[in-house]
């Protein structure tokens, strides 16, 4: 979110560091940075497998949130920012209660997106050792032998979480609807 | 060379002086002056590109000037300092598309700059514009959307959100030009009324009848310069402007 804002916000300094930080970490594959973070980071700075993990996916997924945020912002018209400012907003006033709550409706389906991949590629994370479900799957699989019944049920269980995930931003949509406005489908 | 302003008695509300503006090789504003008294009423016109909506935009800093000083009430317009936040929340801004918040309605549109700049409590912002939205003729429209309203209304939600902050000045750019004809006169009814009240105004607007019982002045822009500045009178009948008095017989 606040990198996503640095691409918004007029200070050059802060846009190249958010440049930077999208660039770099959306160009790098994630379990390199898995690796990058356990391995590297993670040996300076003591971290055990669960916070490298996390911290790897979460900061790589920023990354792409950022992005969504900044395209977000973006679809708002410029009048909106000329009308909030000839009414003595700050940029930060401006942004808070008149380009955001508007961005949001545009950024939600996107976002959803993002924290369904990030959920699933935090299978990604059993390479440092973390006990995740596929991981999890893997060692009943290797235990009891028994790989479609396994492999269904971690599959079953991915797709439950997710359909969770969607079920709750389509209410998020529902709530943040306004009539006659905007880019929502779902009314409620 | 511009055209000198009729000297004022009083200090003037709103002073330009030598603002030019260009966007690559075109000159949006070639030199222009202009001073607006307290209550006055002046309505700028010309032909389109002639500079009309780069002035009124530079005067509450949406767009920065090349060269030249603007004063709304003895503040300095200055768009690179902090100080220009403030100065705007005392200039009233209506658009041509009206650029109303659509995801809050009519009322939270008109009470949402009293809260979070000014720094009124809720109560008292939405106090103050069921005030304007009454002002406004629209006391049974606060619950709606923008998306709900018609052009007509919208605009004059848009007034009405201006005039919430209590400006010093009401600027419009061309405020009737994306409404159909039957929503003008609602439009022009409501600023009429705000002139009559002693607000003082700078509009950009082709609005014959409204121009001349309205304006104090007119300012005939042509090419980035203010060509002719007169009564509404002076400038139609009189023999000094002949290339102004052109530009209305063919517009009007």
């Amino acid at each position: 979110m606040l990198i996503g804002l640095t691409a918004v916000v007029r200070s050059r300094l802060l846009n190249a560091i958010g440049r930077v930080y999208v660039d770099v970490l959306r160009g790098v594959p994630l379990l390199v940075q898995i690796f990058f973070i356990y391995f590297g980071l993670g040996k300076v700075l003591n971290l055990d497998r669960f916070t490298a993990g996390v911290l790897a996916v979460g900061v790589g997924y920023s990354a792409y949130l950022a992005e969504i945020i900044r395209a977000g912002v973006l679809s708002i018209a410029v009048g909106q920012h000329e009308a909030a400012a000839s009414l003595g907003m700050s940029r930060a006033q401006a942004l808070r209660h008149v380009i955001l709550p508007q961005a949001v409706r545009t950024i939600l389906p996107p976002t959803a997106n993002e924290f369904i991949a990030c959920l699933k590629d935090s299978s990604l994370v059993s390479i440092i050792g973390l006990r995740e479900l596929t991981r999890a799957g893997r060692e009943y699989y290797s235990q009891y032998f028994v790989d479609f019944q396994t492999w269904l049920i971690v599959g079953l269980i991915y797709l439950a979480m997710t359909l969770l995930l969607t079920r709750l931003t389509r209410r998020l949509e529902r709530r943040f609807a306004v009539k006659g406005f905007g880019t929502v489908g779902a009314r409620p | 060379m511009t055209t000198p302003d009729s000297s004022q008695s009083k200090d003037p509300m709103v002073t330009a002086r030598g603002l030019c503006k260009r966007y690559g090789d075109f000159v949006a504003l070639d030199h222009v002056d202009l001073d607006v008294a307290p209550s006055e009423v002046v309505v700028l016109v010309g032909p389109s590109g002639a500079g009309k909506s780069t002035f009124i935009r530079c005067l509450n800093g949406l767009e920065s000037v090349d060269a030249g000083t603007i004063t709304v009430d003895g503040q300095n317009v200055d768009t690179h300092d902090e100080s220009i936040h403030q100065i705007r929340a005392q200039i009233g801004m209506v658009f041509q598309q009206f650029n109303l918040f659509p995801h809050l309605t009519a009322l939270e549109n008109v009470a949402l700059a009293p809260r979070v700049v000014v720094g009124l409590t809720r109560a008292e912002a939405i106090e103050r514009a069921k005030e304007q939205l009454n002002r406004v003729g629209l006391s049974d429209k606060t619950n709606n959307y923008p998306a709900e309203l018609s052009g007509g209304q919208q605009q004059r939600v848009a007034i009405a959100r201006s005039l919430a902050m209590q400006p010093k000045v009401m600027l419009f750019d061309e405020p009737t030009s994306a409404l159909d004809a039957e929503m003008i006169g609602e439009v022009l009814g409501v600023m009429r009324d705000l002139a009559k009240s002693g607000m003082t105004m700078i509009l950009v607007s082709h609005e014959l009848g409204f121009v001349r019982d309205v304006a104090g002045r007119v300012a005939f822009f042509e090419n980035g310069r203010i060509l002719a500045c007169d009564t509404p009178k002076n400038l139609l009948n009189g023999d000094a402007h002949a290339r102004a008095r052109e530009f209305f017989q063919r517009v009007w």
